[in-house]
């Protein structure tokens, strides 16, 4: 059975594949965004001085770096209704939330290792020319620090990103309807493996140029400050 | 008249180490301080207990007849009157020179943009660096980051300006008019505590020179008694060191 490009372009335009696509890109965003917020204070604490802090830190980005990601997902997904028998009856608790959960605990591990190595990399003193200028302890990290650490994360924070959109196709595991859960169920009626796969390889290579072009605009408005 | 700054028997240690030991000193407004001493005598150490980037561990420091303690507000209130600058600029790299001049009168005083973008013109003017404004502060010269440096302080209308060695990492050309900003600054009446091994400029401008040496002070004279007749065997070998 040769390539059929037919079969190709109505696989790209099923309603569900185009359904999956855009839960994949939904969930990525939200995962990312989420985790984004969630692992400052995780890097501060694993930057931090006090021990406790620093220590449960640790321990929380040795476990999360360790753990297969399809273990997570099946440990949210079947563990913990066993844990809360509540969350069986729950209607919000669905396979999206699910995978949701699962992904940010994973990623808050990854990125609060980019954003401490970033925070480190800010030179000491412009955290003390803010102070001296009077600026409170917030506004320092918001208006001094956090921007320059900023521009250092950023890209491996795009590496993490295109990491989250590729690890969401793990969550067919949980029955979550992304690229993948449609692209298999679809293979099980045709047996036409490559015009599906190939479908599913577009659809992550468009989400992805998607989010390079965005990276390239946001690392050109901030290269006109490193000109020299 | 309420005395600028008051150190009283103000010590410091890094876990067992004493980098300041009973230190006494008290600058009236207006007064012009040189500290100089060799490196490692507690002299940075000193000027930066002064708006708490440093905690001191024992005595009391007053500024402006506010005394420095844990109480937040005393320190922010303290350090929007204390200006500072430092050995290598700390300026804001990823701000323009116009933007690192008006964050804090905009963030603290909440100064209006316009009003703030006023004021850093003035000052910039002062400092003879207006054609930089919306440049970037790599993209300036050593000592033109340093003048930026001295604007950005001003800007928040100081009462006081500390000096942490702000020639120490310029190239022997442009120490010249960096001096010439401070020195410009010290006839508007500035007071001023500056830390430096210019000693020309100690001379010029100092009313008091502070000599400490092991995180004490050894003494403090005017500068023409200090450099023609120091009375401390500690002085006198730094003074000839500086020399050859």
């Amino acid at each position: 059975m040769a390539f059929s490009f037919e079969l190709f372009i109505e696989a790209m335009l099923t309603p569900a594949m185009i359904r999956g696509a855009g839960i994949a890109l939904v969930l990525t965003v939200l995962v990312f965004v989420i985790s984004f917020f969630a692992c400052l204070p995780m890097a501060l604490w694993l930057g931090s001085k006090k021990k406790l802090r620093n220590i449960a830190a640790k321990l929380y980005v040795w476990v999360f770096r360790a753990a297969p990601v399809i273990l997570i997902l099946l440990f949210v997904w079947n563990g913990t209704p066993q844990l809360f028998p509540a969350l069986l009856k729950s209607s919000w608790f669905t396979p999206f939330v699910a995978a949701t959960v699962s992904l940010v605990l994973i990623t808050i591990a990854y990125m609060a290792e980019i954003m401490r190595s970033a925070l480190s990399s800010v030179a000491p003193g412009q955290g003390e020319a803010a102070q001296a200028l009077g600026l409170g302890r917030f506004q320092t990290f918001r208006l001094v620090v956090m921007p320059q650490a900023l521009r250092i994360a950023l890209p491996p924070m795009v590496n993490e990103f295109i990491n989250v959109l590729k690890v969401t196709s793990l969550a067919y595991v949980i029955s979550l309807r992304e690229i993948m859960a449609v692209v298999n169920d679809s293979i099980a009626a045709t047996f036409r493996f490559v015009e599906w796969y190939t479908a599913a390889l577009v659809y992550y290579l468009i989400i992805v140029s998607l989010f390079m072009m965005l990276q390239g605009i946001v690392a050109r408005r901030q290269s006109k400050a490193d000109l020299a | 008249m309420t005395e600028a700054v008051v150190l009283n028997n103000v010590s410091k240690s890094y876990g067992s180490f004493p980098v300041l030991k009973d230190i006494n000193l008290s600058v009236e407004p207006g007064e012009k301080i040189v500290i100089c001493g060799p490196s490692g005598s507690g002299k940075s150490t000193l000027i930066r207990t002064v708006n708490r980037l440093e905690k001191h561990d024992s005595g009391s420091i007053h500024v402006d007849g506010i005394e420095l303690s844990d109480d937040l507000k005393n320190i922010d209130q303290i350090r929007s009157r204390v200006g500072m600058c430092f050995q290598h600029f700390n300026l804001f790299p990823h701000l323009t020179i116009l933007q690192n001049c008006t964050l804090a009168p905009v963030h603290v005083l909440k100064a209006s943009r316009q009003e703030a973008e006023r004021t850093a013109m003035h000052y910039l003017e002062k400092v003879r660096i207006p054609e930089q404004a919306q440049k970037y502060p790599s993209q300036l010269s050593g000592g033109q980051q340093q003048r930026v440096a001295i604007a950005r302080a001003l800007c928040m209308k100081p009462r006081m300006m500390l000096f942490d060695e702000p020639t120490s990492a310029l190239d022997p050309e442009m120490i010249g008019e960096v001096l010439d900003t401070i020195d410009a600054l010290a006839k508007d009446g500035m007071t001023m505590i500056c830390v430096t091994h210019e000693m020309g400029f100690a001379s010029r401008v100092a009313d008091r020179v502070v000599f400490m040496d092991a995180g004490q002070i050894v003494e403090t004279r005017p500068p023409k008694e200090f450099f023609e007749d120091p009375r401390n065997e500690r002085t006198k070998k730094f003074l000839s060191q500086l020399l050859n």
